[in-house]
């Protein structure tokens, strides 16, 4: 892989659109930098795959930083991933230390990424040791323990989740069977031949179109945003109370990391973790929701880091390890690539595109969230009617600009209904988008792995890897709710 | 931002009636997915082995687990339709749901670009969304008329992508069956 490609003034001109465009659905309130690549999924396929990366990748990093400047500032986390830097964020801006909570924001927003990228670089040579442990019998159990991860360790209703994870999976047999070619459940259309398609149906229905219908339908009144006083001198004050804490920037970090890497926790539990780890750790833990900075430390460098750690199950296993890593790893579907282990050995210019997209966009969120922090954390006070319209029929153009099909905006309505209501009545999309791109891969692997032991099920109880995935299920299925519960009774 | 319409349009009913909509309502998707289970299952039984056995397997567990779903729903909201009778207010406004009417919208916004091609629906359906919903004046004229633009001149010359035209201007359907 090599550096050169970051010098390409492409590179450049797309990271730097993709910080942007990430960084405003990350404070405009109900969208985030997953609804931005949704939107963008369609446009980046004018974009050749060695340099479309950068592109997703700023957006998905940028996003995440963008939404604790509202959060500091007005109380209002631009996304959940915020919502545990309000706790201290906002009482410190209260307290006229905006600047320096926005400061201690950004730096540990942008080392917390460094840091998660920097394992997982380390931990892209393993990969190739990683790889020949699997063959098509534990990728199946693989595939299978993450679908039982998001429901039982981080689902609200475990039931729910189940279901949802295997509607996504029955969804996503719809077209041609990946195992024989035979059409399945097309209704003898030619249009549902190829499936429901990635893009129009998950991307721009399930994740975009269900926001629109969501904000349409409750759209509760314009956020009053209030007016702040910053002091500049400040920034020095938040930049170096984080250098000063180097073991507590490691410990978010390190937490977003692992956390990230196990499917379906995400970046939420990773604020949280991070923020009772570093309670815990404090000697004066009373401190904690009256504005100290170690509050704003803590969470904001966990919930960067997740990209990383997701980044190493997504790109190493081709498991997503949150909703943005699923919409990522569905492009790269679209671009006919395979996740899984042999994407770093056969596009070796796409994670070098995914990682420099998330190094660089963080580095550029931190720097307007410090520069232009305020001015654009203004955005959040825009009426939802304003933007809702806009993004919608944007959706449209997206869908219909993928195949030159007006179906497949139908199909994208349709996805954004079925979307509603799966998150309306609490099923869940993490599970429902993991079983619908996931689907293809699990099956073909069980197949295969049947094929390859003569037609009998022993080949799936055979290696010591498939027995340890196994078991990993099983602990999962016993002990993930309990784990949960206690954890969110410490918050 | 179509809240306000919803209660303009708004169909008023018993309290009783209402709690028993919303219940019945609750009931629909967990059903839905029941129904997509039992084709998933039983239309598998018409393909090859290979192409039937994971999916008329995995469309069984979608029976089993959305059934235990639909019976969990059904079990808690027979015991909770009494105590949220005696808990609703009666000067709550028993309304039907805005979604309807933003679904409507985005319905509307296909069937138009159908008929008529994207790059008329889109400026006509802005200015109707925006007109509807009382957006300023000055958004409501410039904005259907800067998005026609970037579709027109970003999208189509700069892009060199070709709109949908419309039925009714002659561009032929996509086949769909």
């Amino acid at each position: 892989m090599s550096l050169d490609a970051f010098l390409n003034p492409e590179v450049i001109l797309l990271i730097v659109a993709g910080s942007v465009v990430g960084y405003v659905f990350g404070v405009l309130p109900g969208l985030d930098g997953l609804i931005a690549m949704a939107l963008f999924a369609p446009v980046g396929m004018y974009l050749k795959s060695g340099v479309a990366f950068y592109f997703f990748a700023a957006m998905l990093g940028a996003a995440t930083f963008a939404g604790s400047v509202p959060a500091i500032l007005f109380n209002i986390p631009g996304t959940p991933f915020s919502f545990v830097t309000t706790f201290d964020g906002f009482e410190m801006s209260r307290q006229g230390r905006a600047m320096e909570a926005l400061a201690i924001s950004a730096v540990a927003s942008a080392l917390g990424a460094f840091i998660s990228v920097g394992f997982l670089i380390l931990a892209l040579p393993v990969a190739a040791e990683i790889v020949i442990l699997f063959g098509p019998a534990e990728k199946f159990w693989l595939v299978l323990w993450a679908f039982v991860c998001i429901p039982f360790l981080s689902g609200k209703d475990w039931l729910k989740g189940l279901v949802s994870v295997t509607l996504g999976l029955v969804l996503s047999f719809v077209g041609r069977s990946v195992v024989t070619g035979e059409f399945r459940y097309t209704f003898g259309t030619n249009y549902l031949v190829s499936g429901l398609g990635i893009i129009p149906f998950l991307a721009i229905g399930i994740f975009a179109v269900r926001v629109i219908l969501e904000m349409m339908s409750s759209p509760g009144q314009p956020i009053a945003v209030g007016s702040v006083k910053l002091d500049k001198s400040q920034i020095w004050v938040g930049t170096s109370y984080v250098l000063r804490q180097p073991l507590a920037l490691f410990r978010g970090s390190f937490i977003g990391t692992l956390i990230g890497a196990i499917p379906g926790l995400g970046p939420v539990t990773a604020s949280f973790l991070s923020y009772l780890a570093a309670r815990g750790a404090s000697k004066t833990p009373e401190k904690f929701g009256k504005g100290n900075p170690a509050g704003v430390l803590a969470p904001e460098s966990a919930n960067n880091a997740v990209q990383g750690g997701a980044g190493i199950t997504s790109l190493i296993l081709g498991i997503p390890g949150s909703l943005d890593w699923a919409i990522l790893l569905g492009i790269m579907v679209m671009y006919g690539m395979t996740p899984g282990p042999d994407l770093i050995t056969e596009y070796p210019d796409v994670v070098l595109g995914v990682i420099g997209g998330i190094v660089a966009s963080n580095a550029i969120a931190s720097s307007l969230g410090l520069v232009a922090g305020v001015q654009l954390a203004r955005l959040t006070g825009i009426k939802p009617l304003y933007f809702t319209p806009v993004i919608f029929v944007t959706c449209m153009t997206g869908a219909y600009m993928i195949h030159n099909v007006i179906w497949d905006c139908m199909i994208a309505l349709i996805g954004g209904l079925f979307g509603y209501f799966i998150h309306k009545q609490n099923y869940e999309l993490l599970p429902f988008t993991m079983g619908f791109i996931l689907g293809p891969f699990i099956e073909v692997n069980f197949y295969q792995a049947f094929q390859v032991g003569l037609e009998t099920y022993s080949i799936f109880f055979d290696s010591a890897v498939s027995i340890v995935l196994i078991l990993l299920c099983v602990a999962v299925v016993a002990v993930g709710p309990w784990l949960r519960r206690r954890v969110m009774r410490e918050v | 931002m179509v809240e306000e319409t919803s209660h303009e349009r708004g169909v008023v009913m018993s309290k009783r009636t209402y709690l028993i909509l919303r219940f019945l309502q609750s009931l629909l998707f967990p059903m839905v997915i029941v129904a997509i289970g039992v084709y998933v299952f039983v239309a598998s039984f018409s393909y090859q082995f290979e192409t039937k056995a994971f999916a008329s397997a995995t469309g069984g567990i979608l029976i089993v687990l959305s059934v235990a779903v639909l019976v969990r729903e059904i079990v808690r909201g027979v015991a909770d339709l009494g105590s949220k009778l005696e808990s609703v207010s009666t000067q709550t406004d028993y309304r039907i749901p805005p979604l309807m009417i933003a679904l409507a919208w985005c319905i509307g916004f296909f069937v138009v670009a159908l008929l008529i091609g994207f790059l008329l629906a889109i400026p006509i359906w802005m200015f109707a969304v925006l007109l509807r919903n009382r957006a300023s004046r000055a958004f409501t004229f410039v904005m259907p008329v800067v998005l026609w633009a970037i579709m027109k001149f970003g999208v189509e010359y700069g892009l060199g992508f070709l709109f949908f035209e419309g039925i009714l201007f002659g561009d032929k359907l996509p086949t769909f069956w």
